[in-house]
């Protein structure tokens, strides 16, 4: 094998997974804190730097889920541990793997350059928090039937008729409630977060399932936001959240903070 | 109240670094096209059927379910040649089926193979129509009136004396081929049975349009409109069903009191403002409905038969 090809073999063999981009114009080493306890270190151009690791030019894969999962809390914490260092970064997927080595990250930076830096620009000081407002489900169903005065009416009839005759009306009425309560969930959602508004940068209603823990089980969830929130107005947005989670049958759960996740943009860089 | 991370458990985080956070540009990221596997299991624990689908995850019952219906099929699919039997023509085409009171054309893929003229239907499976090509005697392209356009169809009769109609879209190519490969003369005027007796010598047609005739009630049922065509000749005035070619109504000219074309005529399934042909004769009424210019043109061709506009005399019943 020639020495051109052979240099083009390791160049098609070598990666560098990427953890996120930092404000950051050295190059330092970061520790063995990464997946697998490889050495994370950062890839400089100009102001901006790529937190990375070097590997092989695949993907992570396994069908072990603890391995993996243990992968990506590597890749949280990395991204963790970079933002106490370097403030906001721009946090990615896991598994994204540029193919080269330090001069192929360095040339991707460079032709991205623009957009990365008036992205961390964008997102400085700031942060992602998740809020997540749970309702007791008997009070909701209650408040629901008494602001609806057909409901409130089936329900009388229905208690006052024998148990098994009143079965398919009993059907009738859940399935009203349901509806109900899917229109009053819509509104209460707008109604939170118009209450976080003036207190966050911007706000994405979650609408898909979000994870839901164990202790919060028995509560409905009724909206999940992701919120990108400035450092200074975390407190404010707290206070309004413990104002709901203060009020009657209502708990709201607060995480944070987190790399702004939800909102990089673009989502290819 | 005070954000936390403490109680955060791993299902946030996977939520978050699979679903959301930036992705590489595909010219710089190797695990894209490869599809991490780990991205699957976990991916698939998180997100669903969607994204198992986008991250190849169902490619193996995709796979499968494929093969089953390639196997389930294949047999009833391909159509039966026999061995030796080389196929010349396939296209799709159709047959002209009369029974009972049931007319239509039947669709599937017309075979013409070195030794039979067949069309077969895939699904569900059927020989529709089947001949031995030395058994075709005649053959003859007719242009027929096909939902008022025409076109041009085939012909064929048997040695048994049977005819049967075909429809394909190019029937001249058709009808050269089978000539060609029969190999043999064939007669080029069949007598069509369903074709309304030729008219006797001396009676030609003035005018003949597709006109729908307010058929009287019989038996049980009440008037109904039925669809046909009305033929103007210099002795009669008759119209035939398009249904099994039957002649339904039949006048003399020389009983013909007039015909005009109006308005606000009282009959069943007749709307107020549509207009109808109403042709009076000795001995009753009968209407005809249709376009409107069909009606008009129908209404002069009678008219000028009498060489002045005659206008009917009829008490409308109400």
């Amino acid at each position: 094998m020639s020495e051109a090809e052979l240099a083009r073999e390791t160049e098609v063999t070598q990666g560098r997974y990427v953890y996120c981009i930092a404000s950051c114009a050295d190059e330092l080493s970061l520790d063995n804190m990464g997946i697998e306890h490889a050495e994370v270190y950062t890839v400089s151009h100009k102001d901006i730097a790529a937190v990375v690791h070097a590997c092989q030019s695949q993907p992570y894969e396994s069908r072990d889920e603890n391995k993996v999962k243990e992968w990506i809390l590597s890749h949280n914490n990395v991204i963790d541990k970079a933002s106490e260092r370097f403030g906001t970064v721009l946090p990615f997927s896991f598994d994204a793997i540029v193919k080269g080595d330090d001069a192929a990250v360095k040339d991707w930076l460079s032709k991205g350059y623009e957009k990365l830096r008036q992205e961390l620009e964008r997102l400085r000081d700031r942060a992602e928090y998740t809020v997540q407002i749970f309702c007791d489900p008997n009070r909701l169903t209650d408040k629901i039937v008494g602001e609806n005065q057909g409901l409130r009416e089936l329900k009388e009839k229905i208690e006052k008729m024998p148990k098994r005759a009143g079965y398919l009306l009993q059907r009738k009425f859940e399935l009203q409630v349901k509806d109900a309560y899917n229109v009053m969930r819509g509104k209460l959602a707008e109604e939170f977060a118009s209450k976080m508004k003036e207190h966050v940068e911007e706000v994405k209603v979650e609408e898909k399932a979000s994870h839901v823990p164990e202790s919060y089980k028995d509560k409905k969830l009724i909206a999940a936001f992701s919120c990108l929130v400035h450092k200074e107005k975390v407190k404010r947005l707290g206070d309004a959240l413990g104002e709901i989670n203060s009020q009657e049958g209502h708990a709201v759960r607060f995480t944070g903070p987190w790399a702004p996740f939800s909102f990089v943009k673009p989502g290819e860089i | 109240m005070e954000p936390c991370r403490l109680e955060c458990d791993i299902n946030d985080i996977l939520d978050k670094l699979l679903n959301k956070g930036l992705a590489l540009n595909a010219d710089l990221i190797i695990s894209v096209a490869g599809i991490p596997l780990l991205g699957v299991n976990l991916r698939a624990a998180i997100a669903g059927m969607e994204t198992m689908l986008e991250y190849g995850m169902m490619e193996a019952w995709d796979k499968n379910t494929r093969e089953w219906y390639t196997k389930e099929f294949a047999g009833r699919m391909a159509a039966p040649l026999v061995k030796g039997e080389e196929a010349i023509i396939r296209t799709f085409g159709s047959i002209w089926s009369s029974q009972g009171i049931i007319s239509t054309w039947k669709p599937g893929f017309l075979y013409l193979t070195n030794n039979r003229l067949f069309l077969w239907r895939k699904e569900p499976p059927e020989m529709l129509f089947e001949v031995s090509l030395n058994k075709i005697e005649r053959l003859m392209v007719k242009k027929e009136n096909h939902f008022e356009k025409g076109r041009e169809e085939l012909y064929l009769q048997f040695d048994c004396g049977e005819v049967a109609r075909i429809h394909v879209s190019n029937v001249t190519e058709l009808e050269q081929t089978i000539k060609m490969t029969v190999g043999k003369e064939l007669e080029n005027r069949i007598v069509i049975p369903s074709e309304p007796t030729p008219l006797p010598e001396g009676e030609e047609i003035i005018r003949e349009e597709n006109l729908w005739y307010q058929f009287p009630a019989q038996g049980i049922l009440g008037e109904t409109s039925r669809p046909g065509r009305l033929c103007l000749t210099n002795k009669r005035l008759f119209w035939v069903s398009r249904v099994g070619n039957q002649k339904m109504f039949e006048v003399p000219l020389d009983k013909v009191t007039g015909a005009n074309v109006k308005a606000h005529v009282l009959a069943p399934g007749i709307k107020a403002e549509d207009k109808v042909l109403n042709v009076a004769y000795d001995g009753g009424r009968a209407l005809f409905c249709g376009k409107v210019e069909k009606l008009c043109e129908m209404e002069s061709a009678i008219q000028e038969i009498f060489l002045k506009p005659l206008v009917p005399s009829i008490v409308m019943k109400t």
